[in-house]
């Protein structure tokens, strides 16, 4: 498994990994049963923090992205693919949209910095669904999520 | 309350007129890999001396493994469960490698001598070589092999990694992790390389002018740390008063930029408020949060 | 460990002292000596020999007892550097790092002087000049008796003083030992450097034991409050 892990662009590490997991689970390289590294191999692999490793581990078990077995390890859970169902769907949608917007003859920037911009203004608006990870204890975990959260 | 392994109060130290401490706090969670940052001369390598018995501090107190500094024998005791790098890397200019690893290796009683032929082995040290004509980074991995070799349960690194090559350096830092990730092995290292510590580090402590100015949890930081870009149509108006978490603001042109520690919503709520505007967040890196700290200073 | 350590690091300068000492040997052979003060016995090129000996002896005593500082001083102020750091981050007390290397250099000193004490003993005939071997070990234990009072004196300034100051308190306490046996109480055959040169056995025709005793003494006393100011700065 490669991650790949970029500690200068200002996003905490252990976000990095937890994403770069569930980008796996969804594209499919990662499958329901399959077994992540170990926490050790990943810190020395990566280069970075074990107990970094712990913190994104746990946070992903949290989610039920995956399920710590004690003594044997880490592994994708059977409803983690639920959420990948979800994140396919959402694929589509922005695939239509890019063909709708290729008329308009936009470059990739542009058309980026209208999402965010978008992303934005749907945050101030508060109509994006929260985040579903704790931040540095300043954020209330949601309930357990089993891959179909619900805003 | 967590367990500290290293733990400062008000420490003050001065040479000769110059003050090189002035209440310095310091807590080092075990099991933790703490990156010490700060611009040179602000203290870093004052308190590493304080913390190995090698220097007495003016005033304040400092404990390693619960242990305080001024105790005669206990600093005995902590010596032999500590490994040192010094700044400087100087040891003896009249032994071999061999020889060196000879002399240091029956003052521990935990050595591991698995440990110090693996490293012989990884940096590369050839045994017959005088210390002299070492390069300099070859003298630090040699310091790396002794201190780590001692089987210690803390490591003090002063800028470890000085010296060495990418590919040495990339070396050393998946070991120093390696051996956090089997022995939890508490690390306690001052360096110049942001991206190191950022990597490797879950605390980092950042000194100015012989203070604690930030500490914490790493990922924390980083999480409750933010940019804001407020870009403003006409001209820039600041509020009187920014609300509780803005840190430092910065004006270029028509763009105001803030750092702010924590209360981002609340900061962007106000600064929506100014007329003309529009908000940007970023996440922040170390260095961003390092230079903001030390420039204002 | 330690041992060790100090051997390595002295063993080289050892190796000069008694060069240095040969070379005067050869001297002396090479000058047929000086003439020797009045009522004394011995010849020419002994006087000679002495003289400069006594000489370069003290010049060691000083160097070896100095040479425990070529690394920084057991200060532990922000004098300290090198590889001075990494030894004090051993676990091993001042007290017993200072204890080590002064003893050490005091067994080299020793050695080198009964070294070169062989050298004159074999070297002697060699240049007509007539010795016997109990009148060389009394010299060879007379030269060893007055010099370990100079060497710990050397030895205490290296415990509370900077690296350049070392030789000025040197050259300082070696001039008031001259004059203090002259202008004091103190016999006047407490004079150190006389019992090594005149006095010595070689020459006049017993042991300078007052000497020989004082500096002892001296020397017990200064190591004694070497090792008491090393362990003051202890943590």
């Amino acid at each position: 498994m490669i991650f790949r892990l970029n500690q200068s662009s200002g996003i905490p590490l252990y976000l990095q990994l937890i994403e770069q997991v569930k980008h796996a689970v969804e594209t499919g390289a990662l499958r329901e049963g399959d077994q992540l590294p170990t926490i050790r191999k990943v810190a020395v692999d990566l280069v970075m923090n074990p107990n970094t490793v712990v913190r994104a581990y746990r946070e992903l078990e949290h989610e039920g992205v995956l399920e710590l077995k004690h003594g044997s390890g880490a592994f994708i859970k059977e409803s983690a693919g639920g959420r990948a169902r979800v994140m396919r769907k959402a694929q589509a949608v922005v695939q239509s949209a890019l063909e709708r917007l290729a008329p308009l003859g936009l470059t990739e920037d542009e058309l980026r910095r209208v999402f965010e911009n978008e992303l934005a203004q749907a945050r101030a608006e508060k109509r994006l669904a929260p985040a579903r990870h704790r931040a540095g204890g300043s954020v209330v975990p949601q309930a357990s999520i089993n891959g179909e959260g619900k805003p | 309350m967590t367990d500290f392994i290293i733990e400062t109060n008000q420490l003050c130290k001065s040479f000769k007129g110059q003050t090189a401490l002035r209440g310095l706090d310091l807590r080092v969670p075990a099991g933790s890999i703490f990156g010490f940052l700060g611009r040179n001369g602000a203290g870093k390598t004052t308190t590493i001396k304080t913390l190995m018995g090698l220097l007495r501090a003016d005033s304040g107190a400092a404990r390693v493994f619960g242990i305080p500094v001024t105790d005669a024998d206990g600093s005995i005791e902590v010596r032999r469960r500590i490994g040192f790098v010094t700044e400087d890397k100087e040891l003896y200019p009249y032994m071999t490698v061999e020889q060196i690893i000879r002399f240091t290796r029956p003052f521990f009683p935990k050595w591991r001598d698995d440990l110090e032929q693996r490293y012989l082995k990884m940096f590369e040290l050839p045994p017959k070589k005088k210390i002299p004509d070492l390069s300099k980074g070859m003298r630090s991995k040699l310091m790396l092999l002794l201190a780590i070799s001692r089987g210690a349960e803390l490591l003090i690194l002063d800028e470890p990694t000085d010296g060495l090559d990418p590919a040495a350096t990339e070396d050393v830092l998946r070991e120093l992790v390696a051996i956090a990730a089997s022995s939890g092995t508490t690390m306690f290292f001052s360096s110049h390389q942001l991206a190191e510590v950022e990597l490797i580090a879950d605390h980092i402590g950042i000194i100015e002018q012989g203070k604690m100015i930030v500490t914490g949890s790493l990922d924390d930081m980083k999480a409750q740390y933010q940019r804001l870009q407020v870009v403003f149509a006409d001209s820039v108006q600041t509020p009187s008063h920014w609300v509780d978490g803005v840190e430092f603001v910065r004006q270029e042109g028509r763009v105001l930029s803030i750092l702010a520690s924590h209360n981002v919503d609340a900061i962007v709520e106000q600064a929506r408020s100014l007329p003309g505007t529009a908000v940007e967040r970023f996440p922040v890196t170390l260095k961003e949060i390092f230079l903001e700290h030390v420039r204002s200073n | 460990m330690l041992l060790y350590k100090g051997w390595l690091e002295t063993r080289l300068r050892l190796l000069f002292s008694l060069a240095f000492f040969g070379i005067f040997l050869i001297q002396a052979h090479v000058m047929g000596g000086i003439k020797p003060p009045d009522g004394a016995k011995a010849d020419p090129v002994k006087v000679y020999a002495i003289t400069e000996i006594f000489l370069v002896a003290t010049l060691c005593g000083m160097v070896a007892g100095a040479g425990i500082a070529t690394q920084p001083a057991f200060q532990g102020a922000k004098g300290l550097h090198g590889s001075m750091l990494f030894t004090l981050s051993l676990p091993v007390s001042r007290f017993r790092l200072l204890a080590v290397r002064a003893g050490l250099g005091w067994l080299e000193m020793a050695g080198g002087i009964a070294a070169m004490c062989c050298g004159l003993w074999i070297l002697f005939p060699v240049v007509r000049a007539a010795t016997t071997v109990p009148e060389m070990l009394e010299y060879a234990g007379a030269l060893i008796a007055c010099g370990s009072g100079l060497y710990f004196v050397s030895v205490l300034l290296a415990t509370f003083l900077d690296e350049q100051w070392r030789v000025f308190g040197n050259m300082i306490s070696f001039a008031a030992l001259w004059w203090l046996p002259n202008h004091t109480p103190l016999p006047a055959s407490a004079n150190v450097f006389r019992a090594m040169g005149e006095g010595s056995p070689l020459i006049a025709h017993s042991m300078p034991w007052t000497a020989m005793a004082f500096s002892l003494e001296l020397a017990a006393i200064l190591f004694f409050a070497a090792l008491k100011i090393v362990q003051l700065k202890e943590y």
